[in-house]
Formats: structure tokens, C-alpha cells, sequence
């Protein structure tokens, strides 16, 4: 320390030993520049990994939440699908049921958060029970990122024996108004297919 | 702590100087890399859309072979047809995608197994065999943005004559 010291306080003003101002500005100087791009690099890299985890959580939900309603509607008896409350919500029964308590449910909320019926309108939940109240009191949540309500979009349609499922997915559903499908960092995922009711 | 001279300190600009150019080269590269890894995951993305789109083309051909196949495998073509391929029975064509959402699309076509006749041979040897399994139902599924396909997926289930046609 005391060598160091001696080191600094010699270079200044001094002939004999130390570094000199400009060198240390010199110094200092660099290593700030240095600082910054490792900072700004480091920065980026940060930011667009953290967005891509959320990307990819998103992503992730979509494909187990579709699996898992399709995988479900196609064991449904074709008889008792309804598709309730302007396509924001479906019902049915499994072959071989017939108590309307044993109803499933699918529905997307249309409330800005959880707590109050019908729900958040930016998750998808699942239920069982007579009526969608019934089912709410029971409901899991099977995705969030959901954005059919932001954007308008009808998650269930039933024509015939055929069912039409439309998911759409977002990071941040609420600023589909301000910008559309293309918000940056924020692009809509969407996912539709058709399931056939094999009972 | 000897006196850094003139050379010495030369060296260190140089060796500092080279080492910022490492650092920068580095950080590009992973900043690069990481870029590239999250066109990939976007790729990803669109190929679960375009999958679920074929996944909607297959359970269309399905529904049309039950609701329109006859016992003989004969199955009348639908509006929108072409029958450019001996194998093909309905089919959509390039023209006749089936969208009903935006960036996704999808068509089918349903065909024999057998191969090696032509098409009106084996329809007439399955008229007079009575033998109409063995039928596929085959589907594409497309993701797609202002006019650019992002990714496709294809897939086919096997159709089975049991009283009316349905899934193997």
C-alpha cells in the first residue's frame, strides 16, 4: 500500500518514478470505454435473454394448454358441446356421462384480474360444474398471456361435429390497443386448429 | 514497485488495448450467437402455429371422408379439387387453402395407400373387391406473414372402412 502510494504521489510532478497524469488519465479513459462496451454488451445480452425466457414461458403455455383441450374435446360426446357466452367459452360432457354437475368448462376471463367472476380475461381456465359459476369456484388455470379478449378474437367456434379453437398469445396482452400484432418485443403468437368430437 | 518506464508503458496501452478488442470481440460474438438463437425459438413458434394448422387440415379430412366417403373409397370431390397426382383423391391446391385466421392456413387431401395403378383401376378393383381400406388422410399446415411462408408441417393419420370411414 505504502509502496503504491509512493508510487502515485512520486509520478506527479516528479522525475523520478511513478505514473504520470496523462497516464493515468490515459488509463482511465480506457478502462471507462472498456466499461461501457462490456456494459452495453452485457446489457443487451440481459435484456433479450430475459425477454426470450418470457417468449419461450408463453410459448410453452400455448402448446400445453391447446394439447390439453384438444386432447380432452376430442373425448367429448359430441351432443353436449356448447359453445357459450359469444365463443369465450365452451362446455361439455365425456362419453358416457350424463349429470350436467359433471359438465367441463373452458372459458377466458373478462376482468382485469382473478378475483371476480368470470375472471382474468388474460388467462384461460378450466372447471367443471353445472353453469360457468359452478365451475368458476373450481377453476385452474391452465394459461395465461391470453389475448383473444384484447384483440376480439372468438376462442371457441362449433360448426357440426367440428370444433374451431383460436388461442392468441401475448407478453403483455393490454398493449395489443396501443400498437397491434406487431408491439416491439411483443409479438402475438396464435395458434388455431380444429378438433373433431369422436363420440 | 519499480518505475514504469516509457517502453513498459507502451506495452501496457498495447496489452490494455488488446484486451478491449478481445472483450469487444467476444461480447459481439455471444450478442450474435444469442440473436441467432432467438430467430431459431421464433422459428420454433411459427412451426407449433403451422403444425396446429395442419393438425386442423387433418381433422377436416377426416370429417369429410366420414361424411362423404363411399364403401366402395370412393370420395367425391369437394368444390375446391384437383386431381393432378394418381394417388389423389380431394385434394386443396394452392388456390384453395383453407384459412380462417390470421398468419395460418391449411388443406388435405385424401389418398390410397396402394400405389402402382392408376387411379381408376384401383377404384374400379375396389369397386368390384369391396376393399376400400387402407386410405390416408394427409394434411399441410402453413404459418405465413404478408404473403412469406415462415414454416410448414405435414402430417397424415390412416382412414379405416368400418361402418363409415374413420381414423386407424
Amino acid at each position: 500500500m505504502r509502496k503504491i502510494r509512493r508510487l502515485l504521489s512520486a509520478g506527479i510532478g516528479s522525475e523520478r518514478e511513478g505514473f504520470s497524469l496523462i497516464e493515468i488519465l490515459v488509463s482511465l479513459i480506457i478502462f471507462s470505454v472498456m466499461i461501457l462496451v462490456v456494459g452495453g454488451v452485457l446489457h443487451k445480452v440481459l435484456v433479450d435473454w430475459s425477454r426470450q425466457r418470457d417468449y419461450l414461458d408463453c410459448v410453452q403455455n400455448a402448446r400445453a394448454s391447446m394439447s390439453f383441450i384438444v386432447n380432452e374435446l376430442r373425448n367429448a360426446k359430441s351432443s353436449s358441446v356448447s359453445v357459450e357466452n359469444s365463443g369465450t367459452s365452451i362446455r361439455f360432457l365425456w362419453a358416457g356421462q350424463t349429470s350436467s354437475s359433471d359438465r367441463v368448462w373452458y372459458w377466458i376471463g373478462n376482468q382485469d384480474d382473478d378475483g371476480t367472476f368470470r375472471g382474468d380475461k388474460a388467462i384461460l381456465y378450466r372447471g367443471t360444474g353445472t353453469n360457468l359459476n359452478s365451475a368458476y369456484d373450481e377453476r385452474t388455470e391452465l394459461a395465461n398471456f391470453v389475448a383473444n379478449a384484447e384483440i376480439g378474437t372468438d376462442v371457441f367456434d362449433k360448426s357440426g361435429d367440428e370444433v374451431t379453437i383460436t388461442l392468441m398469445f401475448m407478453l403483455h396482452p393490454e398493449q395489443y390497443e396501443d400498437c397491434g400484432y406487431d408491439c416491439p418485443g411483443n409479438h402475438v403468437l396464435i395458434l388455431s386448429t380444429k378438433v373433431r368430437t369422436r363420440n | 514497485m519499480e518505475k514504469i518506464d516509457g517502453n513498459r508503458g507502451g506495452q501496457i496501452l498495447i496489452f490494455v488495448l488488446f484486451f478491449l478488442f478481445l472483450v469487444g470481440f467476444i461480447g459481439t460474438s455471444l450478442a450474435t450467437l444469442w440473436q441467432s438463437d432467438a430467430r431459431l425459438r421464433t422459428l420454433d413458434q411459427d412451426g407449433l402455429t403451422a403444425f396446429y394448422a395442419a393438425q386442423a387440415g387433418l381433422e377436416h379430412g377426416q370429417l369429410y371422408a366420414k361424411n362423404n366417403g363411399t364403401a366402395s373409397g370412393w370420395f367425391p370431390a369437394p368444390s375446391c379439387q384437383y386431381d393432378d397426382e394418381t394417388d389423389v383423391h380431394v385434394a386443396g391446391n394452392a388456390s384453395c387453402w383453407y384459412s380462417s385466421i390470421t398468419g395460418a392456413r391449411y388443406r388435405f387431401k385424401i389418398y390410397s395407400s396402394t400405389s402402382g395403378y392408376f387411379w381408376w383401376l384401383r377404384r374400379f378393383l375396389w369397386f368390384w373387391l369391396f376393399n376400400p381400406g387402407g386410405s390416408k388422410v394427409w394434411a399441410q399446415g402453413q404459418a405465413y406473414r404478408d404473403g412469406t411462408v415462415l414454416a410448414g408441417k405435414q402430417i397424415e393419420n390412416n382412414l379405416d372402412y368400418t361402418e363409415g370411414w374413420q381414423e386407424k
